[in-house]
């Protein structure tokens, strides 16, 4: 841009095809970035503080709501201080006195347009200028600068007491295509003008012409001094390159080389764009700082792997691993342990049906852990709530993760961040009670219970046996009847073998089926432990770390647009 | 609050170059500090008024940096000493370079008893020229105000004109550079502007727009201002009441601005009460969520229950409470095995609990006031300059807690062996195995109120009852529930002191503002005096 600024072109006119090109371009890019604009404020809201958010937000409408009035006609301001002679200029620019000149300060108190070359109504009604004039172009080519399509804004002051006037410039300067700030060698160096507007429109400088009026009143010899001591503090103002033109608008002296530069202006068209552009620098620069350099990046599998431990411990999935086990030793004893010690076993509950657990052997049942919490409705399992620590160990554990991902980001985004991620935190025991209650629990019978069962009663059976042939070899000889055959194998008669080899065989048996249900057990444990961790992890992921994904994934977006934005 | 700052250096200075020195000296020539907008012509002002050139006039904006006091050769003594202006270094000669000098010239033109200063501009880009204008504007006996007929309407210069009316300060107004004919049309509306502001009695002086004959302006125009001058320097009646009138305006702002800056500091102490009072209410209620937490068991429930139960269910507490050996026994298996024993693992569930809940209450104190400090503006500037990050507990909270916790547990011991002592069983105790029954005692220290559901007490309850009895049979049942409240209160104790120190993360910079109260009240008793002082 530093190339077709106010500050170069005060020579010969460029070559036409080559501008309009160049021009073409530069409103491409300006769609471009208002596009990209647009989508940083649809996503700017809570993520971007309010004041830069709004400034974005208002330069996009703004924006928007000027090109739609196209560009055939260019605004320019007259700014400056009261005293300075924006009127006298801007009646000496059209050649007509149109704004009252006066010496009672301040003078102008409403903003006056001219539109050379006429059209311009919707344009003046969208900058709430009411007070227009209509000037003919052959009315101001008395040196061949042809203005047509000029709209000339003589603005009030922004340095008097009086404050609304100060309110009307600061609403102008906002919307006008061009800037032309009128000083006076006795008002230059105001810190009004200066700190209160020269820096801010620091970026403008493409559009920016300062002009020092009132040079009459120097003594020649301290013109120069004066615009070059001007133009330094201009520098200081960061208004690198603008242009400064010295003229007097009572004398006439310099006006016809200001309105030859405001021909070249309005003929090419280009104030509109590059005044857009600055603005949109602008609000950029704001956006960039605000974003930060870090990127911001997705959970890491390793927070999320410890906060879905601590959901773990919270949803009690060792208890119930550790019922599962028992439960299995319980029912293995029930099925396959000595008949005669089983109702030992009865007694005690089933460690997994105390917790509303049981139904894991239901065929009909989900198999493995549901990824949809919501559709299916799980009854509540019957166990208790997690416990005070569990629950302060899972928030311990959402810190952890925001503090993790959010590390060196703005506080504004650590502060969104977390705010995600404890959106759902009530939610959390629910759903970890319906994500226990949904998995299924190994529960199913191995294939040897049944043939243990029948060697169980096998051996019962001969233990019973061998026990009423000893009672009844017993009443015999106490009957003092003779004595019942008792066919030996060696030395150990057939009822005494069969009554103590079967009593020990079924212990034996019972005593291999309890150190196998201990092992399968705590198998089935382990399994039992490693579905539930799935199930909560799923809790873990759907409850929090996809909703914080989608918070930094969507602040990642923003702060690339922002650096998009500020090229 | 930076208001106040400014108001208390300002008011200081008026103190120092001004309400002391002309206390001290009433009879002291009178300063007449001619001030303005850059380009009014200031400069080219005071060396016509004098007839000669004192002070460099200029076209660049602004001029006069280092400010220029003329006065008559007998009255020297008067402004080389530093009665006046003490912050500013004389020097002479046109060699002042800077705000912080200032130049004497001693001119015969000027009557005795009058002395003229030369202030820079009080607008423009240049705020070392703003800010000692201002100063030199507050050490006037008369204020010569210089504005333009391009600047009459400037709003700066009406802060300045308002102040003036404020303090009662004498007042002049030169309306320089007129345009040929304008001032028929200027002069009655500065008049009015004038007379709103209440300043309806200050003289008004114009000076059309003229060449400059050899760089003063002509005799003519400016004798209006010069007389004015000269008569007031020639009349002693006058002038002492002019000063007098500009001192009583200057002691009766002191106070005003005093008081006002006793009602800023008041504010302050307020808003510091405030955070201060958040932070305080914050960890005060985690302290006491963990003396709920510890009283209603609910450390107990979950994991240091199951622990509980192995404990009990294998046997090993009996053994850990029974005899020596079987401690030793188990220990050895630990050892084999490589897996902690059970009571260790009851003891880290333990541990880990209370760590846990303390952690957490601790974070959630923290966020507490952290959110509620970036509420409040002075709040989240403190949060801002703070070294470390407020917003989240200290970094060495979990080795702390930790640390706090063990000796907790060291002091449950110690506080056995005492017991022990007492009842003379030391003996018995020991050799029941301190280990076990500090563990009997740590349950016992959780389960006051029960808070355990039924199914809990169910799996646990009977068991633990085992060894509680066993403790209780050693030690006595009284006994086992003063020790438990004490171990409870000796906990509390504990965790105080550590969120104490959390707090103070957010307590110790606002102590470091060092705020008084009673320092308002202080201010406002001064006030009063002053008020009294000038009344008589």
């Amino acid at each position: 841009m530093s190339d077709d600024d106010w500050g170069s072109t005060s020579g010969g006119a460029p070559d036409s095809g080559r501008r309009s090109r160049k021009a073409t371009r530069a409103a491409d890019e300006l769609a471009n970035r208002l596009e990209v604009l647009d989508r940083v404020a649809a996503l700017a809201d809570g993520r971007i503080e309010a004041t830069t958010a709004q400034r974005a937000a208002s330069a996009l409408e703004g924006a928007r709501a000027r090109l739609g009035h196209g560009s055939t006609h260019t605004v320019v301001a007259l700014a400056g201080a009261t005293g300075s002679g924006k009127s006298s200029l801007f009646n000496a620019l059209l050649g007509d006195d149109l704004a009252p000149v006066g010496v009672r300060r301040p003078t102008t108190s409403h903003a006056r347009a001219a539109v050379v070359g006429g059209g311009a109504e919707s344009l003046l009604d969208w900058l709430e200028i009411p007070r227009r004039h209509h000037v003919e172009p052959t009315q101001t080519t008395d040196d061949a600068a042809d203005l047509t399509g000029l709209v000339l804004v003589d603005l009030p002051d922004h340095d008097s007491t009086e404050a609304a006037h100060r309110a009307e410039v600061d609403r102008l300067v906002k919307v006008v295509d061009a800037f032309i700030w009128v000083v006076d060698p006795q008002k230059y160096a105001d810190a009004a003008l200066h700190e209160g507007y020269l820096r801010r429109f620091a970026g403008h400088s493409a559009v920016t012409l300062v002009v020092l009026n009132q040079v009459d009143l120097l003594a020649p010899a301290d013109r120069s001094a004066t615009q070059e001591h001007l133009g330094r503090l201009l520098g200081e103002d960061g208004l690198i390159g603008a242009r400064v033109l010295a003229l007097s608008a009572r004398t006439g002296d310099g006006v016809a080389q200001l309105r030859q530069e405001l021909a070249a202006r309005v003929a090419e068209r280009r104030a509109l764009v590059a005044r857009l552009s600055a603005d949109l620098d602008w609000v950029a620069n704001g956006l960039s700082i605000a974003v930060g350099d870090v990127v911001p990046d997705r959970v890491q599998g390793e927070s999320a792997k410890r906060l879905a431990d601590a959901l773990a411990r919270a949803a009690g999935v060792e208890a119930v691993a550790d019922a599962v086990g028992a439960a299995h030793r319980r029912r293995s004893a029930q099925v396959a342990g000595w008949p005669p010690s089983r109702w030992v076993g009865r007694l005690r509950p089933d460690p997994l049906r105390r917790m509303g657990l049981d139904r894991g052997h239901r065929s009909d049942d989900p198999v493995g852990p549901s990824n949809d919490l919501d559709t299916v409705t799980v009854p509540r399992t019957s166990r208790a709530g997690p416990t005070a620590v569990a629950d302060a160990g899972v928030d311990q554990a959402l810190r952890a993760l925001v503090d993790r991902t959010t590390d060196g980001l703005p506080e504004l985004w650590r502060h969104r961040v977390s705010e995600v991620a404890l959106q759902r935190r009530d939610e959390l025991p629910d759903a970890l009670d319906r994500a226990v209650g949904s998995t299924t629990m190994p529960t199913e019978r191995p294939g040897w219970w049944s043939a243990a069962s029948v060697a169980q009663w096998l051996f019962t059976a001969a233990m019973a046996v061998g026990v009423a042939w000893l009672a009844l070899m017993g009443v015999v000889a106490w009957l003092g009847l003779p004595d019942l055959p008792a066919p030996s194998v060696g030395v150990m008669p057939w009822p005494t073998l069969l009554a103590l080899g079967g009593a020990a065989a079924g212990l034996l048996l019972a005593a291999v089926v309890a150190r196998l249900a201990s092992v399968g057990g705590t198998r089935r444990a382990a399994r039992a432990r490693s579905s539930l961790v799935d199930a909560t992890a799923v809790v873990a992921e759907q409850l929090v770390v996809r909703p914080v994904d989608a918070e930094l994934e969507a602040l990642a977006e923003l702060g690339t647009l922002a650096r998009q934005l500020a090229r | 609050m930076e208001r106040a700052v400014g108001t208390i250096a300002s008011a200081t200075n008026q103190l120092d170059d001004y309400v002391l020195p002309r206390l001290r000296h009433l009879d002291a020539p009178a300063l007449a500090v001619v001030g303005g907008s850059t380009g009014a012509g200031k400069s080219t002002l005071v060396n016509s008024v004098i007839s000669a050139e004192v002070t460099r006039p200029g076209v660049l904006r602004p001029t006069t940096r280092a400010p220029v006091l003329v006065h008559h050769p007998d009255d020297a003594g008067f402004f080389e000493t530093e009665r006046v202006l003490p912050g500013l270094a004389r020097v002479s000669g046109g060699t002042a370079s800077g705000t912080t000098e200032l130049e004497l010239v001693s001119a015969t033109a000027l009557s005795p008893g009058l002395a003229v200063l030369d202030a820079p501009d009080i607008d423009s880009v240049v705020s070392e020229n703003r800010e000692l204008a201002a100063q030199l504007l507050e050490a006037a006996d008369l204020w010569v105000f210089v504005t333009t007929a391009a600047r009459y309407a400037d709003a700066v210069p009406w802060e300045f004109l308002r102040r003036a009316a404020d303090r009662g300060v004498a007042l002049a107004l030169v309306l320089n550079r007129i345009p040929p004919g304008a001032s028929a049309e200027i002069t009655p509306h500065l008049t009015e502007m004038l007379a709103q502001h209440g300043l309806a009695q200050a003289p008004t002086f114009g000076i059309d727009e003229q060449p400059l004959q050899d760089g003063f302006i002509p005799a003519a125009s400016v004798a209006p201002l010069r007389n004015w001058l000269e008569a007031l320097a020639a009349d002693q009646a006058t002038r002492s009441e002019l000063v007098r009138r500009t001192l009583v305006g200057a002691v009766d702002d002191l106070a005003n601005r005093t008081a006002e800056v006793a009602e800023t500091y008041d504010r302050q102490v307020a808003t510091a009460d405030a955070l201060a009072s958040v932070v305080a209410g914050a960890f005060e209620r985690a302290r006491g969520r963990l003396r709920d937490d510890v009283r209603d068991g609910t450390v107990l429930r979950g994991e240091v229950m199951a622990r509980w139960a192995d404990l009990v269910g294998t046997g090993e507490l009996l053994r850990q409470l029974q005899s020596t050996l079987g401690r030793w026994r188990d220990r050895v298996t630990a050892a084999v095995t490589g897996r902690p024993t059970t009571s260790e693992r009851f003891q880290g569930a333990i541990e880990s609990g209370i760590e846990t809940l303390l952690r957490a209450r601790v974070a959630e104190a923290t966020d507490e006031a952290a959110t509620a400090w970036r509420a409040n503006p002075a709040g989240a500037s403190l949060l801002a300059e703070s070294p470390d990050d407020l917003a989240r507990p200290s970094a060495n909270l979990p080795e702390r807690a930790e640390t706090m916790i063990r000796d907790w547990q060291g002091g449950l011991l110690d506080l056995l062996r005492t017991e022990g002592a007492d009842k003379r069983a030391t003996a018995r105790v020991l050799s029941y195995g301190l280990n076990g029954m500090a563990m009997v005692l740590m349950v016992a220290t959780f389960a006051h109120t029960g808070g355990l559901t039924g199914a809990e007490v169910a799996i646990a309850g009977g068991s633990s009852a085992v060894g509680q009895k066993l403790v209780e049979a050693l030690l006595g049942d009284q006994a086992v529930r003063r020790l438990a409240a004490e171990a409870r209160a000796d906990l509390d104790r504990r965790t105080g002191v550590l969120l104490d120190r959390e707090s103070r993360r957010f307590l110790d910079p606002l102590a470091a503002l060092n705020l008084d109260p009673a320092r308002a009240d202080a201010l406002r008793g001064l006030a009063q005096q002053l008020r009294k002082e000038v009344a008589t």
